[in-house]
């Protein structure tokens, strides 16, 4: 009999609940596709897989953050529904059925929705990893190599243990809820006149004026100051101040809004007395006012959520496009000479001495690197002196930048023809600069064009063009950051009379497969280790292989786990403010009734429905996003530092992701909304 | 569904002397054809403009599915109801709640105020869904609101008002939009007697003063005694009507109390 009552019951919430089914479901299939994470590397190239798979650290972590987001989600939205059923509950009772007996039948159902919902999530998970296998490959830059349908054990067992865990947790609030509540508040909690939370106007103005300017201010100084690099502790306790501005400023502008917005209409007399615009403003008023608080943690969520998918999604892009530029060859082997070691070092021999054959490997091109110790020891460092002389400031981030590297015309046209580009040009006198750093160049060509002069030893070069070198030979060897803000290009003769010698370089373009060619070099860093040791500070042996691999993983795979937390919030944000919608036009279905029978045509009653369920999602959406454009224009500055130019072209995807996701529950809310007025409008009154 | 048509009755709605509600034999039959219930079993009856009418009867009688019928909300199965000259059956859709907002008033037993609004807003809403002049709704509403005396709770919410007030500011949103008939559903029915007393003299004045045609479903014979005419219905149809005449209310409240005895009695003889 229970348990007839039970699945009776369920049925009718999975009518009368769908979202908050759906957002079981979700969570259940999320958590589980993100758990497969690992298995998904052996489907990809293998160092991806092999980084994918050694992540298991930070992987935990995660689960663990997830597993507390899904687990206070759900908890919420069992307890908001457990609110509703109060009437339902006290008539068991009322009826003769035991405490026991309740607590008994809603287990029951707790089980049944646990049941159904992990088994559809698991098989949408199951489906998501799929597709999402596909999503990493595309993020990390590789292609799944040998597809086949998958299904993780480990992650499956993962995730009914720790949905096991939050459903425990909720048939125990259910009990406390059921235990903590008198029959006589159970009964009578449907029909009361709901108490209008109205704030009195001067304040609720005082407090939009005020969330407003310190969101304003707080807005001004990150704009101004940015994320705090340098690490002082002066910058840091400035950045909490401006966050700790952001977060009180929302708050305070959720407490007021309602007020304010109200005052402002209700002094528009021809809007505010026409239609139903009276009656949408004051249930806004009442939906935002009642649910400041949450509100204002929504939006602050969405705001993390939207910069952690934008910034993520970018910072993806950008480090697979910059390592793509840092390697524009095969491998790079280079060698710096210790401090106190005044004799060069012949690489090309030391190479031979180790037993790698470099012509058997591919073709090779050497160079000298020489520093320019004047520029390291000067007082001011090149950019202030093109600042000085062009009257443009400096990019911000580049105010320390010190250019001392010289190579000489001879080794760096050597270089180009590796490349297979035509070789350049210099005359006596004059140098050439590479620079590919997008955010430096316009800078540093206006200060070529004033012919900003460079001096080595007293001989003084005037730059032999007015734009800067930014194809790839401006990368002189293979490297994770690929990115030159400044190389000089000297004579020969210029390059030579430079002490002392700064690195050698050999360069090489393997001739055979990848695979091959990083056989040959292995082992090559260690020999010339060994056989340098005390002779060179440095030794290094790069392959593009090593690069791509290292590039991508730590950066790439943090990155990858903001894009996750970020959805993952969304998705919550979205569900709670779905809930609430929903819950609260089902408190309003007599108010709709008493429209449609005053007279109300349908059309109005619904247009007035469609403009509250939106201004819940868009309010928290549009304070949130206004938070994170501004953070974002700190963070492209940031980020923008480092060389990734193209934030805004990776971020379109992210939002247009976070716009699916987002307007896909609105819409849905939407859609049920419509259904509980619609079946409440339509039913006639049986009393009358 | 057949339903009964007059031709003539639109000729004959137009007159002077035509009544506010003509209700014509009216039939609303529920279930197929093994279980048929007839809730109203060729009912007629006329209400006059400016008259104040209870309608009486016990639970089955009927006259919720009468109410529901004049109030649009419902069909009936055959018959007319003429509502101010018009034939309620031919409204298409799309005008019914047009209709019912201009010609019709409506107060439950629950006030059914929106919890969100004040009683101004709330005595307001028929009008701004009219979209009538901000202006015009302001003086509306006050004069709707001091002939119910509650200016005072204009401002308030109606968790701030007492269910008296509440009930009252509900006639006032009734009354706002000067229908042709007010229909009240057991208005009294949640009120203690204080309160009742209060808003049957409010009904009665608006009936008074304003000239208000009022119907008014109730069980209560203290509520019924305020009105000019009682109609009781059983099984679907009137059963028997008094006038009130020149009698006093506490006379015309005894001569309610015999019918409902006898009604009993033959209930009882059954």
């Amino acid at each position: 009999m229970l348990a007839k009552l039970a699945f009776g019951n369920m049925r009718k919430l999975l009518h009368d609940y769908a979202v908050y089914f759906l957002t079981l479901v979700l969570g259940v299939a999320v958590f589980y596709a993100f758990n497969t994470i690992s298995v998904q590397g052996d489907f990809l190239r293998g160092d991806v897989g092999e980084m994918l798979g050694a992540a298991g650290q930070v992987l935990d972590g995660v689960t663990v953050f997830l597993a507390v987001v899904l687990g206070f989600l759900m908890v919420y939205a069992n307890n908001f529904l457990m609110r509703r059923r109060k009437k339902e509950l006290g008539l068991y009772q009322v009826l003769g059925m035991r405490t026991g007996q309740v607590t008994v039948v809603l287990a029951l159902e707790t089980l049944l929705v646990a049941a159904i919902s992990f088994g559809v999530g698991i098989a949408l998970g199951a489906l998501l990893s799929q597709v999402l296998l596909f999503v990493t490959a595309r993020m990390f830059e590789t292609t799944v190599q040998h597809f086949s349908f998958f299904f993780s054990t480990d992650a499956f067992l993962l995730t009914l243990r720790c949905f096991g865990v939050i459903f425990a947790v909720m048939m125990v609030f259910n009990w406390l809820t059921l235990r903590r509540v008198r029959l006589i508040e159970l009964m009578g909690a449907a029909r009361h006149n709901e108490r209008q939370f109205v704030r009195k106007l001067p304040f609720a103005v005082i407090l939009t004026v005020a969330g407003l300017a310190l969101i304003g201010v707080a807005y001004v100084r990150l704009t101004r100051d940015g994320f705090p690099t340098s690490g002082s502790a002066e910058s840091r306790n400035d950045f909490l101040i401006t966050t700790a501005m952001v977060i009180v400023g929302t708050f305070v502008l959720f407490y007021g809004l309602a007020g304010a917005l109200t005052a402002l209409i209700t002094h528009l007399r021809g809007f505010y007395w026409r239609d139903l615009h009276m009656f949408t403003t004051r249930q806004i008023a009442s939906r935002v006012n009642t649910t400041a608080l949450s509100m204002g943690v929504i939006a602050l969520i969405l705001f993390l959520a939207m910069t952690a998918v934008t910034t993520g999604m970018s910072i993806c892009g950008t480090i697979n496009s910059v390592t793509r530029q840092g390697i524009p060859y095969s491998a790079s082997i280079s060698v710096t000479p210790a401090g106190d070691s005044t004799d060069a070092i012949d690489l090309k021999a030391e190479v031979a001495k180790a037993g790698v054959d470099l012509s058997g490997v591919g073709r090779h091109a050497s160079m000298r690197v020489a520093l320019i110790e004047s520029e390291l020891r000067g007082d001011t460092s090149a950019y202030q002196r093109m600042s000085q002389l062009t009257g443009e400031s400096v990019p911000k981030g580049y105010e320390h930048v010190v250019l001392c590297e010289a190579v000489g015309i001879s080794d760096y046209n050597a270089m180009r023809s590796l490349l297979g580009l035509e070789p350049v040009s210099l005359e006596d006198g004059h140098y050439l600069m590479l620079c590919n750093m997008d955010n430096a160049k316009g800078f540093v060509n206006k200060a070529l064009e004033e012919g900003f002069t460079l001096d080595v030893d007293g001989v003084t070069l005037s730059p032999e063009r007015s734009t800067v070198i930014d194809d790839a030979s401006a990368v002189l060897q293979d490297s994770a950051g690929g990115l030159t803000p400044g190389t000089y290009v000297v004579p020969d003769d210029v390059a030579k009379s430079i002490t002392p010698e700064y690195s050698a370089i050999i360069n090489i373009m393997y001739k055979g497969s990848t695979e091959e060619g990083d056989a040959a070099l292995k082992g090559l860093e260690a020999a010339l280790a060994s056989n340098l040791d005390g002779r060179a500070a440095m030794v290094g042996v790069q392959t593009a292989t090593d690069v791509l691999a290292d590039g991508t993983s730590t950066t790439g795979l943090i990155s990858y786990m903001a894009i996750y937390i970020g959805f993952v919030l969304v998705i919550a944000c979205a569900a709670i403010l779905a809930i609430q919608q929903l819950s609260s036009a089902s408190d309003a279905s007599a108010s709709y009734r008493t429209l449609s029978e005053l007279g109300c045509s349908e059309r109005l009653i619904f247009g007035s429905l469609r403009t509250q369920v939106a201004m819940a999602f868009v309010l928290p959406l549009a304070v949130g996003m206004a938070h994170s454009l501004c953070a974002l224009g700190a963070i492209n500055e940031l980020v923008s530092v480092l060389g990734y130019s193209d934030m805004i072209g990776n971020m379109t995807l992210g939002l247009a992701l976070f716009a699916l996701v987002y307007g896909g529950y609105l819409a849905l809310t939407y859609r049920m909304a419509h259904g509980i007025v619609r079946a409440s409008v339509r039913t006639t009154r049986r009393s009358l | 569904m057949a339903r009964h048509m007059d031709s003539g009755s639109a000729s004959i709605a137009h007159s002077a002397s035509t009544p506010v509600l003509e209700v014509w034999d009216v039939t609303k039959t529920y279930g197929g054809h093994s279980a048929t219930t007839h809730a109203l079993n060729g009912i007629s009856l006329t209400i006059a403009a400016g008259e104040f009418v209870a309608l009486m009867g016990p639970s089955g009688s009927g006259k919720s599915t009468l109410l529901n019928c004049i109030a649009t909300i419902d069909a009936p199965t055959s018959g007319t109801i003429m509502l101010g000259g018009t034939d309620v059956s031919r409204i298409s859709r799309s005008r019914l709640a047009d209709f019912r907002r201009e010609k019709l008033g409506f107060i439950f037993q629950d006030s059914n105020l929106l919890d969100s609004l004040t009683a101004r807003e709330n005595i307001a809403l028929p009008l701004t869904i009219g979209r009538v002049p901000a202006a015009q709704i302001e003086t509306g509403v006050v004069a709707a609101a001091s002939s119910l005396g509650i200016e005072e709770v204009l401002d308030k919410y109606p968790y701030q008002m007492s269910g008296g007030q509440r009930q009252r500011v509900a006639a006032a949103r009734a009354l706002v939009t000067n229908p042709q008939l007010v229909l009240a559903d057991e208005p009294t029915g949640a009120l203690d007697s204080k309160n009742a007393k209060l808003l049957l003299e409010s009904l009665e004045s608006i009936n008074q003063a304003r000239g208000a045609t009022v119907l008014m479903v109730t069980h209560d014979e203290t509520a019924a005694s305020y009105c000019r005419r009682v109609l009781f219905i059983r099984d679907g149809r009137v059963f028997t009507e008094l006038d009130r005449g020149a009698d006093s209310r506490h006379a015309f409240f005894e001569r309610i109390m015999q019918v409902v005895a006898v009604q009993g009695g033959v209930d009882d003889a059954r």
